[in-house]
C-alpha cells in the first residue's frame, strides 16, 4: 500500500516551527530536571513541571504519559513508542482510555531523553496532565467510516492548535477534556465530555456541530447537556472560547471533587449555565476568533491522504477467503467496519487476548503492527478510546494475508465489542490511586467466557472497570461497570448495569452491594446466563436489561450471592 | 519506612544505618512507638535529593517477616501482581501480592 503524497497519511505534518517547539521543549525539560537533582529545585517546585510534561510518580516509578492527539499514530510514531518501551521501559507500553500510552517503569533522569526522541517524530507528553485542556478524543474510524459525515480530525486538529499552551486555559479549575466525532453514531462518548463535539454538514454542505457540555465520569458521572444543536463552523472557536471562560470564572476551585464542569452546570443548573455562556458568546469579538474555511481548509491540506485503489474484485476475493476460512469470517464479522471506499475495509487489531492485560502491547508487538501498517494500510494506526488498536484503510483482497501475520503476534482476537472486549484500566497493580486490582477481574471475566462461540452466542456486551471512583475505566457508562473498592483492607468489586457511552447515553445502576472478587464475577455469569435465558432472538444485551429492569436482574444476579 | 528513589523513582526501603534497599527483607522494622519519630529522622533524605514520598508501612503481624498489611504496600514491594516478571518478585522478592 502506497501513500499518494509526501505528508503523513492520518496524523498532522507538522512544520519546521511546530517540531523546533517540541525539542525546545524538551531541552527545557531537560533542564528542571537537571536543577531538580542539583537541589535547584524542591520537590514541591518541580512537581508541577514534571506533570506538565506528563511525568506522574506511580506505585513503581515513574510513568509517563505520552499524547496521540486523536489517537491516530503514524508508523514512524509507532516505533518510536517501541523503542521508548525498550530502551527507556520494560518492553511494553498501556493504551488508554483517552487513546494515550503510558509507560510505567520510567527513570526521571531519562525522562529529558524520551522527550527528545518523541520530539523527533512530532510527539511529546504536554498537556496528558494537569488542570487544562487534555488530549482530544477522537473517533477510531475518522476519516475512513462508511458511515462517517465528516472527517472530525481536521477539527480535533485544529482545537489542538488552540487549546496547545493556550495562556487562559493553562491553569482550570480542574482537567478539561474534550471528544469530537463526525459520525451520528457516537462512538466517543461525546455526552461524557467536559465538551462533546458531533460535527454534521448542513444543507448547503456547511459543516455545524452539536454542542454538549458538563458531561463527566469520575466520582460524580454526569451525561452533558446539548448546548447547541447546530454551531456553524466558524464560530466553533468563538463558542469553545465562551464555555471555557464561563467555566473558569465560575468553576470552584476551593474543592477538588467539586471543581469539573458538570458540577458547575449542575450546580447552576442548565439554564442558568446556557445563559452565561451565551452572554458570553455574544460579548466575544466574533472575528478575532472567526474559523473561516481558509484556516479549515489550510488544516485539513496537512494531512496525507490515503491512496485508495483497490481492484474491482477485491471484495470477491475477501469473500472467498471468508468462505474458506470460519475462523478468519468470525474475525472480520466481529473485527471490522465497513470503509467509505469500494474495496477497503477498516479492521479493529483487540488489545485483549484471552488472560492477557487489557490495553497493553509489548514493544515487539508495536514494531510488528508499525511493519503491517505500513504494509497495509498506508502507514497509519488508531487507538481507540476503548484500549484496542485499529488499522483505518485495508485492501479487501489483502485483508485475509495481514489477519495471517496478526495472528501469530497475537493481535487476532476476534472480540470486539464482545464481553471479553474489557475496558480497564491500571488498577492497584500500578497505580498510586487506585483502592482495588482491575486487571485481574477482567482477566477472570475474560478465562470465564472465553470461549468464542459463546461470546458470539452472548453479543454486544461491554463490561469496564475501575480501580477507584476517578473512573478511568469508564465503568459507569458500560453495560455491565465494576468499581473497585476497598472495604477495611479487602479488595470489593461493586457492579453497575445499563450504562451507555453512545447516542442513548445512560448512567450505570448500581442493583447490589460490593462483592469479593470471585463472587462479582459469579454474579456477572447468572447475569448473563438470566440474559440468554430470557432474550427475545436477536436481542442485544442492553435491551434485554431494559425491557425486563433492574428489579428482574438483581433478584437473578443476587439470589445465591 | 518507604520512598521512591529521587533519579529513577524506584521503590526503597529503610535499612540499618540510613541505607536506602530496593528489597523489602532488608528494611529497619520500628515499633510503632517510634516511627513518627523514625519519619522525621528518614525525612533528611528528601532534603539531601536521594528519595521523595517518605512514608511509614505497617507491617502484618500474623507474618514473621517484612510483610505488609496492605495489598498496596505488597504490590509495591513485589511489583505488579499481573506481571510475576516485574518488579522485585522477578528477582526472588519473598513479598508477593495475594
Amino acid at each position: 500500500m502506497r501513500a499518494n503524497a509526501t505528508l503523513p497519511v492520518g496524523t498532522y505534518g507538522y512544520q519546521p516551527v511546530d517540531l523546533a517547539f517540541l525539542n525546545d521543549r524538551a531541552a527545557q525539560f531537560s533542564d528542571q530536571v537537571a536543577r531538580r537533582l542539583s537541589g535547584d529545585l524542591s520537590e514541591d517546585e518541580f512537581k508541577p513541571l514534571r506533570l506538565m510534561n506528563g511525568l506522574y510518580l506511580q506505585l513503581h516509578a515513574y510513568m509517563l504519559r505520552v499524547a496521540i492527539p486523536y489517537g491516530v499514530l503514524s508508523a514512524a510514531q509507532l516505533r518510536r513508542l517501541a523503542r521508548i518501551a525498550r530502551v527507556y521501559d520494560r518492553g511494553y507500553g498501556h493504551f488508554t482510555t483517552r487513546q494515550n500510552i503510558q509507560f510505567n517503569w520510567i527513570k526521571l533522569e531519562e525522562a529529558p531523553d524520551i522527550l527528545a526522541e518523541l520530539a523527533e517524530v512530532g510527539m511529546h507528553a504536554i498537556q496528558t496532565s494537569g488542570n487544562c485542556i487534555r488530549n482530544i478524543t477522537s473517533d477510531e474510524f475518522a476519516g475512513a467510516a462508511a458511515d462517517e459525515l465528516v472527517d472530525p480530525r481536521v477539527h480535533a486538529e485544529i482545537l489542538r492548535q488552540w487549546s496547545t499552551l493556550h495562556p487562559e486555559y493553562s491553569f482550570l479549575p480542574r482537567k478539561f477534556k474534550f471528544a469530537i466525532s463526525g459520525n451520528p453514531h457516537d462512538r466517543v462518548a461525546a455526552r461524557f465530555h467536559d465538551i462533546g463535539l458531533i460535527a454534521t454538514p448542513g444543507a448547503d454542505g456547511a459543516v455545524g456541530f452539536e454542542v454538549f457540555a458538563g458531561g463527566g465520569l469520575g466520582r460524580t458521572p454526569a451525561i452533558g447537556i446539548r448546548l447547541r444543536e447546530w454551531l456553524p463552523e466558524h464560530e466553533l472557536l468563538a463558542y469553545m472560547e465562551a464555555i471555557l471562560r464561563v467555566y473558569n470564572a465560575y468553576g470552584r476551585r476551593d474543592n477538588l471533587y467539586k471543581a469539573r464542569l458538570k458540577i458547575l452546570v449542575q450546580a447552576l443548573g442548565r439554564e442558568a449555565f446556557a445563559e452565561k455562556v451565551e452572554a458570553e458568546f455574544a460579548a466575544i469579538p466574533k472575528e478575532r476568533y472567526r474559523l473561516g474555511p481558509d484556516i479549515v481548509e489550510a488544516i485539513r491540506a496537512r494531512f496525507g491522504k490515503p491512496y485508495l485503489d483497490a481492484p474491482e474484485d477485491a471484495p470477491a476475493e475477501l469473500s472467498k477467503h471468508r468462505r474458506r476460512d470460519h475462523a478468519f469470517d468470525l474475525w472480520v464479522q466481529t473485527n471490522s467496519h465497513p470503509h467509505r471506499a469500494a474495496g477497503y475495509i477498516s479492521v479493529v487489531m483487540s488489545l485483549k487476548p484471552n488472560g492477557g492485560i487489557p490495553g497493553d502491547a509489548s514493544a515487539v508487538q508495536m514494531d510488528a503492527i508499525a511493519d503491517l501498517a505500513e504494509r497495509f494500510s498506508s502507514g497509519e494506526i488508531r487507538v481507540t478510546h476503548l484500549q484496542n488498536l485499529v488499522l483505518g484503510h485495508v485492501r479487501q483482497d489483502e485483508l485475509y494475508t495481514l489477519w495471517q501475520a496478526l495472528g501469530p503476534l497475537g493481535l487476532a482476537t476476534p472480540n470486539r465489542g464482545l464481553i471479553t472486549d474489557i475496558v480497564c484500566c491500571p488498577g492497584l497493580d500500578y497505580c498510586s490511586l487506585a483502592n482495588a486490582r482491575s486487571i485481574p477481574i477482567a482477566q477472570r471475566i475474560n478465562e470465564r467466557f472465553a470461549n468464542v462461540e459463546l461470546q458470539q452466542q452472548i453479543g454486544p456486551l461491554r463490561i469496564n472497570i475501575s480501580g477507584c471512583i476517578n473512573a478511568c475505566g469508564h465503568h459507569h457508562n458500560a453495560d455491565i461497570g465494576i468499581l473497585g473498592v476497598d472495604k477495611k483492607g479487602e479488595e470489593f468489586f461493586q457492579l453497575t448495569f445499563g450504562g451507555r457511552g453512545e447516542e442513548d447515553a445512560a448512567i450505570g445502576q448500581i442493583i447490589g452491594t460490593a462483592l469479593p472478587e470471585s463472587e462479582a464475577v459469579n454474579v456477572i455469569s447468572r447475569v448473563i446466563d438470566t440474559y440468554l435465558a430470557r432474550r427475545v432472538p436477536n436481542e442485544r444485551f442492553r435491551d434485554t436489561y431494559r425491557r425486563l429492569g433492574a428489579t428482574f436482574f438483581k433478584e437473578a444476579a443476587y439470589a445465591a450471592a | 519506612m518507604t520512598a521512591n528513589r529521587l533519579r529513577d523513582g524506584q521503590v526503597v526501603w529503610l535499612a540499618p544505618e540510613g541505607r536506602w534497599a530496593e528489597e523489602i527483607a532488608a528494611a529497619e522494622v520500628f515499633d510503632n512507638g517510634l516511627i513518627d519519630e523514625a519519619i522525621a529522622r528518614a525525612r533528611i533524605f528528601e532534603e539531601q535529593r536521594v528519595v521523595l514520598d517518605v512514608y511509614g508501612v505497617e507491617l502484618d503481624p500474623a507474618h514473621s517477616g517484612t510483610v505488609p498489611v496492605t495489598e498496596r504496600e505488597r504490590i509495591r514491594a513485589a511489583g505488579p501482581s499481573v506481571r510475576p516478571d516485574l518488579g522485585r518478585q522477578a528477582k526472588g522478592a519473598t513479598v508477593h501480592a495475594s
